[in-house]
């Protein structure tokens, strides 16, 4: 078990600054103990301490660590070598940079053996294949030869849990494992470490800035702020019975959070028997054939089907670019804006992304002041820098374009996003992450989205429900789980199939 | 920080002297341009005159300048009268497409289908000969290249998704036109630009050349090489410093567009 006594560290060189003042913890075999705080709070620096990765030169480190009754501390670095990988393992937030790109994945996992065992090469095959299915992976054997490049994120982090285990260490320390990952996957994920700790009567240090996160996983919390840790407890206790201060404002943000859920009385748009053609000269091509659902306040409706089967119709329906031929669509609140699938093309190719961003406001008359104020304001929910502000869209990743274009939908604060193919065009990482600030601004705004994708997979990791078109007809539509896990139309089945593969 | 492109850099420096003792020319030359027998007659050049004299012994490098000034001044406008008109035609033609755009077009088509330089003498001729008939003609004669290299700008811009996302903010159409799409189209039409001023340069050299352009006494390039042909070989420098004149200014012109579209093809 882990004993944290009385521990500080400060940094030295000229400016020298106390990062954790006086911690005390302690976690016992097969429990796992939470530490959350903001970025900043020194969560991962005592964290750092405990696995002997600061280095000592620029780092004073008083008090104890005592892991089974040894101090830590008094270790030498050939002494802490010997520890770290066998008793302490870690598992970091970016599965993707924390592997090797260039080495198979049985070899990452069998990595600890190597280095702290004398076993056979074919013991420790053995044993990685053993861990690989002990974090639930499916057909260890073929993963065994497969590149971190070939696996999801999710996976990733699954190796990572892995290798860490595979040496049956005491104690397991995790820096935010998932935040990197989606909502469901991420819940895979902590069930999976608690299951772990428990089974192999690891103690695990788990570090989160999210307290959901922990709430989920936890026994016992610890809450820190400026490098001292303000609240100590059972999880459940430290929810419900908030002491200090700053863990108040923690839990009413986290339940503000988690409890949002889509308003079922609100709804932002509805489309009754709508049909909608499109012409050209004489000719007409009915392209909808009654299409009727609708979009509730704070909800992302997943549209899914293959290209041609009239979803981008859809889309310019809903947004009023095409009039439809008979039906009728309801929008309540402001004009819906869209996301396209190419920024190249949806931003103009001219204009530095600050114009693009003040255009809309612009052009209702907002003041200028009042343009820049919004457009600073707005950088920060979609995670771009005011360095950005200079640019052209030609100067920037694909990745940050879709933010700058996710932005100029947002600045317009409107009830709706219809978001056509908004990751197709990027790649893993990436789309991870623009999954993630799509969902991050339906919370925080309460946005709703209607969510193009002929990606059953894409659809599965953010929507609440889902469409399935086929041919101008909708031919399916149910919350995204039982379409996802239990379709009924064969159509659905073929896409459901499909995402499966790819997974 | 932004790194030009050496067309530009060459062509502006030499645009940038002609355009400098243009202007010095519009208010300050050696001698009055039209006075007669400042120095004699077809005199070679010398410090006091320093590209010679004509046959009227008027001192030749004042005269190049004033008449480089009557050049440029006409190329300006003509070119200005065909840009803004093509921008205005081909943006809504390109836009909004449909018959309009048909008709303009074909306009467009019947105006080109004429040798441009015959067409220009026909309207001169019917407007008569003066300055500001030549920048009339040549000006509707070049409506239709610029009408038509923004028509295919805007045409390829509006099945961009910025003009369905600006139309998605509510920005109004002319809005849209010319404050949208247009700076897309720069690096077409600054060698539109660029071209059509070389043109202009050209054909009012020609037209005044054959005596139904700029008239005398005022000097323009194009009759004085023609009043230059007469004496090449008892005073060669005369055609060679007009010559030259009209080559410099077609040249600096010529390499600052390319050098302006390959640096704003850079951009886009």
């Amino acid at each position: 078990m882990l004993e944290i006594r009385n521990l500080s560290l400060t940094f030295t060189g000229n400016r020298g600054f106390e990062v954790v003042d006086d911690m005390n913890l302690t976690v016992s075999p097969g429990e796992v103990l939470g530490i959350v705080g903001e970025s900043g709070s020194g969560k991962t620096t005592a964290a750092l301490a405990v696995a002997g990765l600061l280095d000592r030169k620029k780092v004073r480190m008083e008090g104890e660590i005592l892991l089974d009754g040894r101090n830590l501390l008094t270790l030498s670095e050939a002494g802490y070598r010997e520890i770290r990988g066998r008793e302490i393992a870690m598992v970091f937030q970016e599965p993707i940079s924390s592997l090797d790109p260039l080495m198979p994945i049985g070899r990452q996992v069998e990595e600890a053996l190597l280095l702290h065992t004398d076993l056979s090469p074919d013991a420790r095959r053995a044993a990685a294949l053993k861990a690989l299915s002990a974090v639930e992976l499916d057909a260890p054997e073929a993963l065994y030869g497969k590149f971190p490049h070939e696996l999801s994120g999710g996976m990733c982090q699954r190796v990572m849990l892995a290798a860490a285990i595979v040496t049956h260490p005491g104690l397991l320390i995790c820096d935010e494992p998932t935040t990197a990952l989606d909502v469901s996957v991420q819940a895979q994920i902590l069930r999976l470490i608690r299951r772990l700790a428990q089974e192999n009567h690891m103690a695990v240090l788990f570090i989160s800035h999210d307290l959901g996160v922990i709430r989920m996983l936890c026994d016992r919390v610890a809450v820190m702020q400026d490098g001292r840790i303000v609240e100590q407890g059972d999880t459940e206790d430290v929810f419900l019975h908030p002491q200090d201060p700053y863990t108040k404002t923690l839990v009413a943000e986290t339940r503000r959070r988690a409890d949002f859920r889509p308003s079922e009385t609100e709804t932002v748009l509805r489309l009754s028997h709508v049909h909608a053609s499109y012409k050209s000269g004489r000719n007409s091509v009915e392209v909808l054939h009654d299409i009727s659902f609708s979009v509730q306040r704070g909800e992302i409706l997943g549209l899914v089907g293959e290209s041609g089967c009239g979803k981008s119709t859809t889309a310019r329906v809903v947004t009023g670019i095409l009039r439809q031929d008979f039906g009728t669509v309801e929008r309540h609140g402001t004009q819906p804006q869209m996301v396209f699938q190419n920024p190249l093309s949806s931003l103009n190719p001219a204009k530095t992304v600050e114009w693009i961003l003040e255009e809309p406001l612009r052009v209702k008359g907002v003041p200028k002041a009042e343009r820049k104020a919004a457009v600073r304001e707005i950088l920060s929910h979609v995670g771009l820098e005011e360095e950005h502000l200079s640019r052209r869209p030609a100067q920037l990743s694909g990745g940050q374009r879709q933010r700058v274009a996710i932005a100029a939908a947002l600045i317009q604060k409107p009830a709706l996003i219809v978001a056509d193919e908004p990751v197709s065009a990027l790649d893993v990482t990436t789309q991870q992450q623009i999954l993630e600030l799509i969902l991050s601004l339906k919370r925080e705004f309460g946005i709703s989205y209607l969510f193009i994708s002929h990606d059953l997979g894409v659809i599965y990791r953010i929507c609440d429900r889902v469409l399935v078109m086929k041919e101008g007809r909708i031919v399916e539509q149910g919350p995204v789980q039982e379409i996802y896990h239990n379709p009924k139309d064969p159509y659905t089945k073929h896409l459901a199939s499909l995402a499966g593969e790819i997974q | 920080m932004k790194r030009h492109h050496s067309y530009t850099i060459i062509g502006g420096a030499i645009s940038a002297l002609m355009i400098a003792l243009i202007v010095l020319a519009m208010f300050w030359t050696p001698y009055d341009p039209t006075a007669l027998s400042v120095g004699p007659k077809l005199d070679a050049p010398s410090l006091a005159h320093l590209m010679g004299t004509d046959n009227l012994g008027r001192d030749i490098f004042s005269r190049v300048f004033e008449g480089a000034g009557t050049t440029l001044t006409i190329a300006v406008m003509t070119v200005a009268i065909g840009a803004l008109c093509g921008i205005l035609i081909g943006s809504f033609t390109g836009y909004y497409g449909g018959p309009i755009d048909l008709i303009f077009m074909r306009i467009c088509d019947t105006v080109t289908a004429f040798p441009s330089f015959l067409l220009a003498l026909v309207i001169v001729s019917v407007l008569g000969p003066g300055k500001y008939h030549v920048v009339i003609a040549l000006g509707i004669l070049f409506i239709p290249s610029f009408a038509r290299i923004v028509r295919g700008e805007y045409a390829r811009a509006v099945t961009q998704d910025y003009v369905e996302n600006a139309k998605l903010m509510g920005v109004s159409s002319l809005r849209i036109l010319f404050v949208h799409i247009l700076p897309n189209a720069r690096s077409v039409l600054f060698s539109a630009l660029a071209i059509g001023f070389n043109n202009a340069v050209l054909a009012e050299a020609s037209m005044s050349y054959l005596g139904i352009g700029v008239q005398p006494p005022d000097p323009s390039l194009g009759r004085m090489l023609s009043e230059a042909q007469t004496y090449w070989y008892s005073a060669p420098w005369f055609a060679i410093c007009t010559g030259l004149c009209l080559v410099l200014l077609i040249l600096g012109f010529t390499l600052l567009g390319e050098g302006l579209t390959r640096e704003a093809g850079d951009h886009a």
